[in-house]
């Protein structure tokens, strides 16, 4: 029965090419959907991830770094040090600033002022240059280099005072705003007051229990909340999953719909089309449910076809995107596409339902009738 | 040997005064290898006997015994079987499925009956051969002249070996010369088969060819040789 189902398909060949390709948008929808927000997941952990640290500790009611503001006294690294397990207290500036280049363009970026003595809370992934910028020094993301026209030795300026790109680095994107680095002691005082900080990141003696000296810093500090490395990275992941899960749903419906609507049409048309030939097949003995299997092949083809024009229409839309739109970081991943060609046999399935009661309901005696 | 016995079989349609009684208590016996030919005027019936007797549709009253079955009893999930194994359907408009060879179209019944391909493709083949087609199996109904689609139809009719072909007009759409051909060729693989033949016509051309001829008119058998 399946050379039937695809002989029918197949006869028009355009309008299985046009369908195809409406499937195709539709999987490109949901797949460009699927990566944004994971390339957009993925980077809201990346910062913590490698910041180098086991703890967060930022100010009581703060719970992640990325729309939460903390500030606290930069004494608190020595009290922190002393609590049992802590092998080190690094003290971190992380705030949205306006950078100036050139004499027109002000773009936001999130400033954070590494630790210079160990390294924390630097770039992790660099394209070119230095990783950890020296005094008067800038490490600036790609992105941003890209679309200021920033290469390793032009000047920034923020709040005044003068950086010279010293590198440029990668994975450093968060969409509306890029991560920027210097030493923390060349921002402090410029961007939060004298002697604070915006976060301290401690890192255990070994063998430390992570939890323990979690909960010992937040009973014997008032004020102040430690968070796992895995929580923080959890709540900073969260805040995407929050702002965009409920606008991504519904438009992964909305691709879902488009792709049922294109497959249903398509194979309801082809089905109305030979729907004499139904007649005979049921004249001389096929059951409904042999009939059925020919209209689910048919949307099954149909879905297949839409699914590999999908990943190149998606192909190619990424290309452009990346293209046109540098800040919109797109992750894709096997388990995505995996996902995406279950949706699309999922589409195939439901698509079915309008043929299926036509053939239902098709009379195999009608076929005697002449015309 | 009986292989179909219908007995006082009536369909009536509609209710009160707009009902139609389109067959009004019908009796017959069909006989393996033999042909009968129903004639009559347009709306004496013909057709919905027809239909009757193949099971598409269910007598409002009576029987229609065949194979052991009594197909006005049988579940309405059951007919398909039952008319996939024991009739074979030839159609005026030979209704081939336009986008399958003759072979494939042959093979079609047999998928169906999921007899294997190989076999049903074999089966097929000699089929259209013996038909006289055996140079156009791969071709589609397209390019196949009206007798070669009857004859590809007769194939697919007969391809499960069934117990009774109904034919409704076999060769309205056919010149005198190849009806009966056509015809000739239905009654001699229908008897090699052992398949009782019931054909519906009004074309008085093949009279020759059945081996009984019943006439309609109301609904009713008037006359019968």
């Amino acid at each position: 029965m399946v050379s039937i189902a695809a002989r029918n398909l197949l006869h028009d060949r355009t309008r299985v090419t046009v369908s195809a390709g409406g499937v195709g948008f539709a999987i490109m929808l949901i797949l460009i959907l699927a990566g944004t927000y994971d390339g957009f997941y993925r980077q809201a952990g990346l910062f913590t991830e490698n910041s180098g640290a086991d703890l967060f500790v930022g100010q009581d009611g703060v719970i992640d770094t990325l729309h939460s503001f903390s500030i606290l006294p930069l004494d608190l690294t020595d009290d922190l040090s002393r609590v049992s397990g802590v092998e080190r207290v690094c003290a971190i500036i992380s705030r949205t600033v306006e950078l100036h280049v050139g004499d027109s363009d002000h773009p936001k970026a999130i400033l954070v002022g590494y630790n210079e003595s160990h390294g924390t809370a630097g770039p992790w992934k660099m394209l070119e240059g230095k990783r950890l910028p020296d005094r008067g020094e800038i490490v600036v993301d790609q992105i941003m280099a890209r679309k200021n026209g920033l290469s390793l030795g032009s000047g920034v300026q923020i709040g005044g005072r003068e950086f010279r790109v010293a590198g440029i680095s990668a994975e450093t994107n968060m969409f509306i705003m890029q991560y920027a680095f210097v030493r923390y002691e060349e921002i402090e005082g410029l961007v939060l007051p004298p002697a604070t900080a915006t976060y301290l990141l401690v890192t255990l003696s070994p063998g430390a229990d992570a939890s323990r000296v979690r909960a010992d810093i937040n009973e014997r500090f008032p004020g102040v909340r430690a968070f796992t490395l895995d929580e923080i990275t959890t709540n900073n992941r969260n805040v995407i999953s929050g702002l965009f899960l409920p606008i991504l749903l519904t438009l992964y419906l909305i691709g879902f719909v488009i792709g049922i609507t294109v497959i249903g049409l398509t194979v309801y048309t082809a089905t109305m089309e030979r729907q004499r030939e139904y007649g005979v097949l049921k004249a001389i003995g096929s059951k409904n449910g042999n009939l059925a299997r020919i209209a689910l092949a048919q949307a099954l083809l149909l879905a297949v076809f839409g699914f590999v024009a999908g990943l190149a229409i998606t192909a190619a839309t990424a290309s452009l995107i990346g293209f046109a739109v540098p800040e919109m970081y797109l992750y894709f991943t096997p388990y995505q596409v995996a996902f995406v060609f279950a949706a699309a046999i999922g589409m195939s399935v439901v698509a079915t339902a309008l043929p299926l009661s036509r053939l239902a309901r098709i009379d195999p005696a009608s076929i005697f009738r002449r015309g | 040997m009986d292989v179909l016995r219908a007995e006082a079989v009536d369909k009536v349609y509609g209710v009160g005064d707009a009902e139609v009684r389109a067959v009004d208590g019908i009796s017959i016996t069909l006989a393996a290898g033999e042909v009968t030919l129903v004639m009559g005027p347009s709306g004496s019936g013909k057709t919905t006997l027809l239909f009757l007797l193949g099971g598409l549709l269910r007598p409002t009253a009576g029987h229609v015994w065949v194979d052991g079955h009594d197909l006005a009893a049988l579940p309405e999930r059951k007919l398909p079987g039952v008319r996939l194994r024991t009739f074979g359907f030839v159609f005026q408009d030979f209704n081939l499925l336009a986008n399958l060879t003759a072979r494939e179209n042959v093979q079609v019944p047999m998928e169906l009956a999921k007899v294997p391909v190989a076999k049903a493709e074999a089966r097929a083949t000699e089929l259209l051969t013996r038909l006289g087609l055996g140079s156009r199996l791969d071709f589609l109904p397209e390019k196949l002249s009206g007798g070669e689609k009857q004859r590809v139809s007769i194939a697919r009719a007969l391809a499960n070996r069934p117990r009774v072909v109904l034919a409704d007009e076999p060769t309205a759409n056919l010149d005198s010369k190849l009806g009966k051909e056509v015809v000739g060729l239905l009654k001699g693989a229908a008897r090699e088969a052992n398949a009782a033949v019931v054909m519906v016509s009004h074309d008085s051309r093949i009279v020759d060819a059945a081996d009984r001829l019943l006439l309609m008119e109301d609904g009713r058998l008037v006359a019968m040789e």
